[in-house]
């Protein structure tokens, strides 16, 4: 099985996820500014889950899996990529036992996500 | 200087990139990474207002995401293509669809580079560049190929274009627009007396004159030694006057190699009021070749104009 997902709010107890640019002065500002969009994303993300939002998940993982990489965030892209994909399979599928199996690997990857996201934010201060 | 001449449009300047895509990260991510590169870029967010902004910047690429909010990227790409002011911008999509068949439909639709999102910034600069080259190089043949080559003026093939556009603008604006034909007298015995070179010179000697002319007047090499003016805005009066600055120019102008020779062009002018409302551009051309017959008649080395009774 998974590992238990650490609590949200206590992102002292995860371990930073820094971007690949922390070091390129090119891009200080912006992954910054990627950072600080993160918690309005995070929450988008929850409500539309909470919702059952199928479609407004896949295209907040859509922009995410496009630009993630691109301010140095690969493995948040990468996770972006596939909840997309299980997004789209689910609204595609007219399966519904095969649906209910989805949606609940779909709200796996939206912790996964949200995980990743929570570790991004730790690296606020970590990453100069 | 003519603007309307080729000159002013071959000016360099520094090349336009327009970034379509509905994400704000993207478009920051873009500004930021591609500030270092010899670029000016424009984002719009909605396929709409970037079919509006390609139509005003005319940039030399569009990176064009697929997924947009209000349109799909091929829908853009192919208004794109539709529109003779957009036709020539190189179009590169981005897209995280893996699939070859969508990489393959979108060069087959007419875009020059496709790039798989998430994507190295190096290599995406790389194609940005490249996309930049052929697209200069493709907007100058296109131009080179409206140019009279002997002259610099453009071409026959350019001037029916324009004086149709013109001649359609005129009306849907209720402008004046006027038309003006040449031709140098006694061409082919100057051509058999002091020979092509000489003849050549002539030719280039009578559009420099026709460049000299005011800014907004489009000239163009008609053929052989005839050649057409295009003047927009412009009243039956006032284009006769520029045929007559043209007139006496010509005339006043002393050949080096021949310093006893004179040599004139008879001119004739007409305007779109005379053209009734359901005939085309050819008839407006017509009333100026017969003008210009008119003044061959009367002896040459003259400028007539169309005596037609003017439509309201």
């Amino acid at each position: 099985m998974r590992d238990p997902v650490p609590s949200r709010s206590d992102h002292q107890a995860l371990v930073p996820l820094r971007s690949s640019y922390c070091n390129d002065r090119e891009m200080q500002e912006l992954v910054a500014y990627f950072i600080d969009d993160l918690t309005p994303r995070m929450q988008a993300i929850r409500a539309a889950l909470d919702a059952n939002e199928v479609e407004r998940l896949r295209a907040i993982a859509h922009e995410l899996s496009g630009v993630a990489a691109g301010y140095g965030f690969a493995p948040i892209g990468d996770v972006a990529r596939e909840l997309e994909d299980k997004a789209r399979f689910l609204q595609e599928s007219d399966d519904e036992l095969e649906s209910e199996m989805e949606l609940s690997t779909l709200s796996e990857k939206v912790e996964d996500l949200l995980t990743l996201c929570a570790r991004a934010l730790a690296s606020r201060e970590s990453c100069p | 200087m003519n603007t309307g001449a080729p000159k002013t449009e071959l000016r360099p300047h520094t090349p336009r990139v327009l970034e379509i895509d509905d994400s704000e990260l993207m478009h920051r991510l873009l500004r930021t990474r591609l500030q270092l590169e010899q670029v000016e870029i424009h984002c719009a967010s909605t396929g709409k207002d970037g079919l509006r902004m390609a139509r005003e910047l005319r940039p030399e690429v569009i990176l064009l995401d697929i997924e947009l909010s209000d349109m799909d990227g091929f829908e853009v790409l192919h208004a794109l293509k539709e529109d003779p002011v957009t036709r020539d911008i190189a179009v590169i999509f981005i897209s995280a669809n893996r699939e070859t068949m969508n990489r393959v439909r979108c060069l087959d639709l007419g875009a020059i580079d496709y790039v798989q999102k998430p994507f190295e910034m190096a290599e995406l600069k790389a194609r940005v560049r490249s996309a930049i080259r052929i697209q200069q190089l493709m907007r100058m043949l296109s131009q080179r190929a409206q140019l009279d080559g002997l002259t610099t003026l453009w071409n026959r093939a350019y001037f029916d274009q324009r004086l149709a556009a013109e001649f359609s603008e005129a009306r849907r604006h209720r402008r004046e627009l006027s038309l003006v034909l040449c031709d140098i007298d006694h061409f082919k015995s100057v051509n058999d007396r002091y020979g092509h070179p000489f003849g050549d010179e002539v030719l280039a000697q009578f559009a420099a004159i026709l460049m000299g002319g005011r800014a907004s007047d489009i000239p163009c090499r008609y053929g052989g030694e005839e050649f057409g003016v295009i003047l927009p805005n412009t009243s039956l009066a006032d284009a006769t006057e520029v045929a007559e600055r043209f007139r006496h120019a010509f005339e006043s102008h002393t050949w080096r190699r021949h310093p006893d020779l004179c040599l004139s062009a008879s001119f004739g002018v007409a305007e779109l009021r005379a053209v009734d409302a359901s005939e085309a551009q050819d008839v407006l051309l017509q009333l100026a070749d017969s003008a210009m017959y008119t003044s061959k008649r009367l002896g040459r080395n003259r400028v007539s104009a169309t005596t037609f009774p003017l439509a309201a």
